[in-house]
């Protein structure tokens, strides 16, 4: 598995995705920037150009049609995927943390840092196909009661859910369109970095700074609990094995003082059944910020505190291998 | 506090509102003990004087003046009149009775006059004795009848403390580990495989630390008030020992004394509670009795120590029996004590001006006795070894002027002979190191050349198992970083670096030069062989192997020797190499070899190297290592107070295969629990040791049977995951299933 180093970023990345086909991935770093690469062969593409601050979230719709990013420029836009053409800008009074669509990419989630004496709050706005219907006042606009602020990731569940990872390590579940809270749980001991989907979205991965990363079900049940001995920036869910991937090291404070050895800037994997780690992924020489799994498993992305995104294509060895004979 | 009442003692028919009648079968004992006016209190300005001139009326002034000059000079000042003196007079003759009340002008005076002027000459035929006026009364008080249970108290009923040495009796063998991390300690089995088994887990058992007692019996707890001993099978509490602020604790040899240490001075006593008497007030040291858990003795520092607050640990070094315990005073005494009576030997120390290091030495009688009690007097030796005196001290005594060197000495207790020395020109300072069968001795002795400028250092190495215990000297030009002798047998190893910085341990100079500038050093000294009819070969020291460039500061023998551990701690990296400096044990140390030239076979023979590198691991960033007593496993562990992350243990067998990792958030101390030595005798440790292919047969059988136990239970938690998980993704499936009828059944 020789990986494909990208470099396209000055500062460190924020978030890498991919889109649903597979054929591109995303990357979002505190240079302000936000660049589309070959998944196949991590050739840069094109960037979406027009964020004057750390782009801190972004989103691709089904189809690969428009993209969407949020910003600590206090804006959130939408773009054309194909073009890299701003199509639309809304502006916040505070950081956006968050950014997604929803699967019809007929809504879009926009989460605001408590920040600048702004409370933390998720705006609901409506995506139009002709970009003029976009009605300037958004859907709704509701804040994460005060205990539960700040929200440090948010994502659509089914049926107009919305589920956020928060900085005292909770994670809720709201309706949408109400901005009812439907249910919030103690989960973690420290921030929740990030929380992505299973494939049928049926259960989602969280991260953490308490140096463990867990896979909750719909109901915030904890379902399955990856304990390490560093901070997880990330965690995502392989969707042929079962696999989760973790992406983390020692925290980027403490980096200039430790080595790459003991800072262990590695993505480690784990089987998603026996939480058993099997494996590990070297390279990078600061903190993973984000890591992303390809929709077909095939390959995985994670982008560093340094600047760096590693592309890594898996080897046929990685789907012959099996922890566990009852393994796909 | 209601008095006490004994309702059963009231009769039936006693009117319960007469206070008289009642008062009777009350006891305000303890009302009137807590109300009583203490007459020390009241009275303390008063001295009783003994031993003062008769006099008649006439001279009674004339004695007071005298009396009031004599102790102004000391500085005393007594009341003036007409309170200062009261003479009772004896009405018969007229004449005093030889005492008086003298009423000082303060309690202090009183104080004063107590502690310098007890024994006063007042003239040639008079001597004052002082008392206080208080204790005249407390003293009268005094039952003539000896009360135990009234003066002691009733003894405590007697508690079985159990059995000490519960955990030797594994069926596994097993040995224990306490680990103390975050709040928590926890006793441990030490596996083989699967990372330990929590025997005690408790929050809270320690406020400093913990240490083991050298034979593993007690497990000792640090806290502010004291130190708590635990043992047995269930680990309970079975002495406390009360020593405010205590710091330090020490264990005798063979655990029946403890030695405990407190930067702050122990208070005066004022409450049962505190053990200590009024004469240990002031002092910082303790030896307490662990049996019993009283004090037999309380020991001041010297007045050097207290100013410079260094205290050398273990401050009192202990004879191998606990016969006797000694310390260096002011680096001119050597202040040598008996045991259990703490007292001096002699009364007095022994003078060795300018001594700065000694050490007991360890003393193992040959088991001959033990071995003709069991019907093997065949086997006595023929050639009997020399034997040093058990009780044998050796000290070193630095160069103190041009022409007086340094001198090693060894010296024979309790009749203090100086029965073997040697001197070292401008040997500065020394480390003492026995072997620990007190076979060899080595004196690590930092010198200086005749001018000064260049500095080494020299072992001087004494043979103690042989006549008129020859000696011999090593020069090394390095600074040395790590010494050891190999437990029973008659090598030692050294680390030593040609770089000053890096002897600091400091990684960046030893990454900047090369991978390491170390040097591992072992050495094997030779005893001489008397040859019938032949010259005798001289002994000697020999180096075996010296070894560069290695990235290691610290080194560690097996206990039971043949095998060493050297380790690069800290900032070394951890690397772990694992050693056996005895590979040929038993055999020849040529191998032949056959090799093939030119399609000739040469046979060859070579010398094959005794140390054998076994392999060469690491334990990033371990700060500690440590055998466990049988020296089966070695433990490293990395510690909190070296790195603030990945603090654990690992486990390795003497091969440096490792068995197991064991993560501990904040792990302070991971210690192993010492064995007390075997009661096998020698020769029949032999016999075990000949027949080990058959106890290793049960062994391996019970270890295959364990291993594959734990590999089933591995499975079935495998299965009960996999099904759990299955259940769970159904269950969401069949959900979202139902959903998607909801939506049709809404659609149409």
């Amino acid at each position: 598995m020789r990986p494909i180093v990208c470099q396209g970023h000055t500062r460190p990345l924020t978030r890498v995705r991919y889109n649903r086909d597979g054929d591109l991935m995303f990357s979002a770093g505190k240079d302000a920037k936000f660049n589309v690469w070959s998944s196949a062969t991590g050739e840069l593409i094109g960037s979406y150009d027009g964020h004057t601050g750390v782009v801190w979230d972004i989103d691709v719709d089904a189809n690969t049609t428009r993209t969407m990013s949020g910003s600590a420029d206090s804006s959130a836009r939408l773009w054309d995927a194909r073009s890299g053409k701003c199509l639309y800008t809304w502006t916040t009074a505070s950081p956006v943390r968050s950014v997604a669509f929803t699967p019809e990419a007929d809504l879009a989630l926009i989460v605001t840092d408590k920040k600048m004496g702004q409370p933390c709050t998720a705006i609901i706005v409506e995506i139009k196909d002709n970009v003029a219907d976009i009605p300037e006042a958004p859907l709704n606009i509701f804040l994460p009661e005060p205990e539960l602020t700040p929200a440090t990731i948010a994502r659509w569940g089914p049926e107009h859910t919305i589920y956020m990872g928060h900085e005292n390590g909770t994670v809720s579940c709201w309706d949408a369109m109400s901005g009812e809270r439907i249910a919030s749980k103690k989960i973690h001991s420290g921030v929740v970095t990030d929380l992505q989907f299973s494939e049928d979205g049926t259960y989602f991965i969280t991260s953490s700074k308490d140096m463990s990363a867990k896979i909750l079900d719909l109901k915030l049940h904890v379902i399955k609990n990856f304990q390490t001995e560093r901070p997880v920036n990330s965690a995502c869910i392989c969707p042929v094995k079962e696999h989760v991937i973790l992406g983390g090291g020692q925290d980027a404070s403490q980096v200039t003082t430790t080595t790459a050895k003991v800072g262990k800037f590695e993505s480690r994997f784990y089987h998603k059944i026996l939480q058993q780690e099997f494996g590990r992924v070297r390279g990078h020489f600061g903190p993973i910020n984000t890591v992303a799994v390809h929709p077909d498993g095939t390959s995985f992305t994670s982008g560093g505190e340094e600047g760096l995104i590693r592309l890594h294509h898996f080897d046929p060895d990685y789907f012959r291998f099996k922890l566990d004979p009852r393994d796909p | 506090m209601a008095p006490a009442l004994n309702i059963d003692a009231i009769p039936l028919d006693i009117d319960l509102t007469d206070d008289a009648a009642l008062d009777e079968f009350l006891d305000f004992g303890d009302i009137e003990e807590q109300y009583a006016v203490h007459v020390a209190d009241q009275f303390d300005t008063i001295l009783v004087i003994d031993g003062v001139p008769v006099v008649d009326e006439g001279k009674k002034e004339k004695l007071f003046t005298v009396i009031r000059k004599q102790f102004g000079k000391e500085g005393v000042h007594v009341k003036d009149q007409p309170h200062g003196f009261m003479m009772p007079m004896d009405a018969a003759t007229g004449k005093s009775k030889g005492f008086v009340f003298v009423d000082f002008a303060t309690p202090a005076d009183a104080d004063k006059a107590l502690k310098h002027l007890q024994y006063f000459k007042f003239d040639k035929s008079h001597t004052f004795f002082l008392n206080k006026f208080a204790d005249v009364e407390k003293y009268a008080a005094v039952p003539d009848q000896w009360d135990e249970e009234r003066a002691l108290g009733k003894a405590p009923e007697y508690v079985e403390r159990g059995f000490l040495r519960d955990w030797l009796l594994d069926a596994g063998a097993r040995d224990q580990i306490a680990v103390f991390n975050k709040t928590a300690v926890s006793v441990m089995w030490g596996n083989k495989a699967n990372g330990p088994d929590v025997i005690h887990e408790r929050e809270n058992w320690t406020e400093g630390y913990i240490a083991w007692s050298p034979r593993g019996s007690y497990l000792a707890s640090v806290h502010r008030m004291g130190i708590a001993l635990w043992g047995g099978a269930a680990m309970d509490r079975l002495m406390r020992f009360h020593h405010p602020g205590v710091r330090f604790l020490d264990f005798s040899p063979k655990e029946s004394y403890l030695v405990t240490f407190s930067p702050e001075p122990l208070p005066m006593p004022t409450n049962p509670a505190q053990p200590w008497g009024p004469e240990s007030a002031g002092h910082h040291v303790i030896i307490w009795d662990i049996r019993t858990g009283h004090i037999l003795r309380s020991f001041a520092l010297t007045a050097e120590e207290i100013a410079t607050k260094n205290v050398p640990w273990p401050l009192f070094k202990w004879s191998f029996d606990e016969a006797y315990f000694a310390r260096i005073v002011g680096n001119a005494k050597l202040a040598v004590y008996e045991a259990p009576g703490m007292g001096l030997l002699d009364k007095k120390s022994i003078p060795i001006p300018g001594i700065t290091e000694f050490e007991w030495m360890p003393y193992t009688p040959d088991e001959d006795e033990a071995a003709a009690k069991d019907g093997g007097k065949k086997k006595q030796q023929q050639n009997k070894r020399v034997q040093a005196p058990p009780y044998t001290i050796a000290y070193f005594v630095p160069q103190t002027g041009p022409d007086q060197p340094a001198q090693l000495a060894l010296m024979s207790l309790p009749n203090k002979q100086v029965y073997r020395s040697k001197q070292v020109f401008f040997g500065l300072s020394a480390k003492i190191h026995f072997q620990s069968q007190g076979d060899y001795l080595l004196f690590k002795v930092d010198r200086t050349n005749r001018s000064g400028k260049a500095s080494f250092v020299s072992l001087e190495v004494f043979r103690l198992r042989e006549k008129d215990y020859p000696a011999d000297s090593v020069e090394v030009k390095e600074i040395m970083v790590a010494f050891g002798w190999e437990p029973h047998g008659n090598r030692f190893a050294m680390i030593t670096t040609s770089d000053v910085v890096s002897a600091d341990l400091d990684l960046k100079a030893v990454l900047a030069g090369a991978p390491g500038k170390m040097t591992t050093h072992i050495y094997q000294v030779e005893a001489a062989v008397e040859k019938k009819g032949a010259s005798v070969v001289p002994g000697g020291v020999k180096l075996v192997k010296a070894m560069d460039r290695k990235a290691v500061n610290a080194l560690y023998w097996s206990p039971k020797g043949r095998y060493i551990v050297f380790a690069g701690l800290r900032n070394l990296q951890g690397v772990l190499e694992f050693y056996d400096v005895d590979a040929t044990a038993g055999e020849a140390n040529t191998a032949t070899v056959t090799t093939s030239v030119n399609g000739k076979t040469v046979t060859s023979t070579k010398e094959v190297d005794p140390v054998q590198l076994l392999a060469a691991t690491e334990h990033h960033g371990s700060s500690d290592v440590a055998w466990d007593p049988t020296g089966r496993y070695v433990m490293s562990s990395v510690t909190m107070w070296a790195k603030g992350m990945d603090n654990g243990v690992m486990l390795f067998d003497v091969r440096g295969t490792m068995l197991y990792k064991h993560s501990r958030e904040q792990l302070k101390q991971a210690l192993w629990r010492p064995r007390p030595p075997t009661l096998l005798p020698k020769h029949k440790q032999a016999k075990v040791r000949k027949n080990i292919k058959q106890y290793a047969r049960d062994f391996e059988i019970e270890d295959a049977t364990a291993s594959s136990a734990l590999s089933a239970a591995e499975l079935e938690e495998r299965r009960r995951l996999f099904d759990a998980w299955i259940q769970f993704r159904s269950r969401a499936l069949l959900a979202i299933e139902a959903e998607d009828e909801i939506v049709t059944v809404l659609d149409n």
